[in-house]
């Protein structure tokens, strides 16, 4: 893992070592070791640390939306990096992952997706922009690791010509790479059938947007098609993913672990409660380890979890302005 | 012959301050809806209820008012400024938010005055005055949906900001911050102070701790909760942070200024003079409402401005997003 150097390097190599199935190392020992590493050089971690860290679920989560405000992880707004940017649909700024390599995380993406689509793909058609126009998108990053590409979203338009023709040409093990928003525009503009055997993973997308669909109504499209979907949850503050089969609870990867929090006051909830989710992911070396997300979910005994979508919203709010519309009116 | 319009409005509001807020699916305390009910309607004095009735102007036949669930009083007002002018009222309810419109609808009707509460989507049928509030994206819908010969006043999401200057005026504050749980357009979102935070901040934090004694806060929503805990991340790494059970004072530099309020939290600015604030405010300046203060301002003649303590307790002769809106309760006089 040369990316990193000093004291990250090897810690980089020990998490390499986990995510490849080296269990020499707990993920618990991991975790607090990058917590170590982290607080020492991201104030912002540093400024939440409010009592003595002595489990890894003491370690601090960062609010996702501070991302939008402050520069949180290990590497400063002014040094070299690699930086993947939300895309602020869910209202005004955008929070920014920066990472001094992407070795860590493409090495989690590929292990991820090839425990769920299968370790071989010839041809992905990919209903999204090309991280070579959009070079801070997260997940156009991670779905150019899974196999040749080409990408059918320039500047937000969806090219559905272009996406048939690649599909209808395609040989091989196809998969279909969309977000949910993307997927359901296609359908609407006339999608073509699936080639015989293609995947499709349909991931986020219905965060502060309009939409016609719903996931199952999604899902059952896209299968009508011939396709065999797959769920996808990722986040770009994160630097891992879950994979889902419709229906079933998302699969954490073995170095990435899911708890629900009550919303109130922060409290880590028993097994099988419904709540706020909060992401520890051992692969965050640059960025932060925990992340508390605006997501709300179940997680099972074995750290599976079934989304319920975003917070539930307020009881009477009130008049004023919200967080959302404080950002978009910023602009 | 039966009471004139205005003892009919005037025994209303008896009626009114007769019942107990906490009955009400508010959100907030027993004590915290009580306040807000009191403000409310403490600001239909007679003085005030008899010069709305006094003002020029034809009546709306028929008035329907659609409102979000918003601060629960807000729609009083409108009924009561209505109902002196003589026109009918349909007061259209979303889920939940029903108790008050049906306590008030009863006791108006016993008294002759033609208040209807209802859920139903009828409500704006008919109506040639259509009182709406909630997000801008709402209003605009129904704006588009409206016959044009439908007049619409739209309220859309709104807020205030307090000028604080006098250590001697932080329990002043400390009401307005408390009322309605910070919730409302008139709640405080952002307060700026020519004080230094070392001294202004542990000041608030008292004085939100009496409030939290004498008007606990009420229930905390998961997405009040989750905001709180992001705002409180960055106060804790560029600010400073003075902390209670159930308030919060949060000291922040200016370029962090966001306008959103939090239940019984400060966002405290640094500010020298008032024009500062105003400046670090300027990209919201069109959704600003209210500025409470301590000290004169001169701002623009579009701006209410008012004590600091009585953010929340308007008069009914007031600006409202820039509007005198009691002219507007009728058509003009030809």
């Amino acid at each position: 893992m040369t990316p990193w150097t000093g004291d990250a390097a090897p810690l980089a190599q020990a998490i390499a070592d986990y995510i490849d199935g080296d269990r020499s190392q707990s993920w618990e020992a991991l975790a607090l070791a990058v917590h170590r590493y982290q607080v020492a050089r991201d104030p912002v971690l540093a400024a939440l640390v409010e009592r003595p860290v002595h489990d890894w679920t003491d370690i601090p989560a960062v609010p996702v939306g501070v991302f939008k405000t402050l520069p949180v992880g290990t590497i400063s707004p002014d040094a070299p990096s690699i930086a993947f940017r939300t895309s602020g649909t869910t209202g005004g700024g955008r929070g920014v992952h920066r990472l001094h390599s992407t070795a860590l995380y493409d090495r989690g993406a590929i292990q991820a997706a090839c425990r769920a689509l299968g370790p071989r793909c010839d041809a992905v058609v990919a209903l999204l922009e090309d991280p070579a126009h959009a070079p801070d998108a997260s997940l156009s990053h991670m779905v150019a690791l899974f196999g040749p590409v080409g990408w059918w979203v320039r500047s937000g338009q969806l090219d559905v010509d272009g996406a048939n023709q690649a599909l209808a040409d395609a040989r091989g093990e196809v998969l279909l790479t969309t977000t949910a928003f993307a997927a359901a525009e296609w359908l609407m503009r006339g999608a073509v059938r699936a080639p015989p055997g293609a995947r499709a993973m349909v991931t986020g997308g219905f965060k502060g947007r309009i939409h016609s669909l719903s996931e199952p109504e999604l899902v059952d499209a896209l299968r009508a098609l011939g396709f065999d979907v797959v769920l996808e949850y990722g986040m770009t503050e994160l630097s891992s993913q879950l994979w889902a089969r419709p229906g079933a609870p998302y699969e954490p990867p073995p170095w990435l672990r899911v708890r629900a929090v009550d919303p109130v006051h922060g409290g880590l909830l028993p097994p099988g409660a419904l709540g706020q989710l909060r992401f520890w992911d051992l692969a965050n070396l640059d960025g932060t380890l925990a992340i508390e997300t605006m997501d709300q979910g179940e997680v099972d005994e074995a750290g599976r979890v079934r989304l319920h979508g975003r917070l539930a919203g307020s009881p009477p709010r009130g008049c004023s302005l919200t967080v959302e519309e404080a950002w978009a009116r910023r602009g | 012959m039966g009471p004139t319009r205005l003892t009919a409005v005037q025994r209303w509001r008896d009626a009114l301050l007769q019942r107990d807020a906490a009955d009400f699916d508010t959100g907030l305390s027993p004590a915290g809806a009580r306040l807000a009910w009191t403000h409310a309607l403490s600001a239909w004095t007679d003085d005030a209820l008899a010069a709305v009735e006094a003002l020029p102007g034809a009546p709306y036949r028929r008035a329907a008012l659609i409102t979000a669930r918003g601060a629960f009083t807000a729609p009083l007002e409108w009924c009561a400024v209505l109902l002196l002018r003589g026109t009918a009222v349909v007061w259209k309810v979303t889920d939940g938010g029903d108790g008050v419109a049906a306590v008030a609808a009863e006791a108006a009707r016993a008294l002759g005055l033609p208040l209807e509460a209802t859920r139903s989507r009828a409500a704006v049928a008919g109506a040639d005055l259509v009182v709406a509030m909630g997000a801008d994206a709402t209003i605009d819908t129904l704006r588009a949906t409206l016959p044009p010969e439908t007049h619409l006043l739209g309220f859309g999401h709104r807020f205030s900001v307090a000028w604080w200057t006098r250590l001697d005026q932080a329990d002043a504050l400390a009401v307005d911050l408390a009322a309605y749980d910070t919730r409302g357009c008139l709640s405080p979102a952002a307060i700026f102070t020519p004080l230094p935070l070392a001294v202004a901040g542990p000041a608030l934090a008292a004085a939100l701790a009496r409030a939290e004694a004498r008007w606990p806060r009420g229930a905390l929503s998961a997405v009040d909760a989750a905001n709180a805990r992001t705002r409180r991340a960055v106060a804790r790494t560029v600010g400073q942070t003075w902390e209670g059970p159930g308030w919060a004072v949060w000291g922040l530099p200016l370029t962090h200024l966001e306008p959103v309020t939090s239940p019984r939290t400060a966002s405290l600015y640094p500010a020298q003079r008032i024009d500062d604030a105003l400046v670090a405010l300027a990209p919201w300046r069109p959704w600003l409402s209210s500025i409470g203060a301590d000290a004169p301002l001169h701002p623009e003649p579009t701006l209410r401005v008012c004590p600091l303590g009585t953010l929340q307790r308007p008069p009914l002769d007031r600006l409202h997003d820039g509007l005198r809106w009691i002219e507007h309760t009728a058509r003009p006089a030809r």
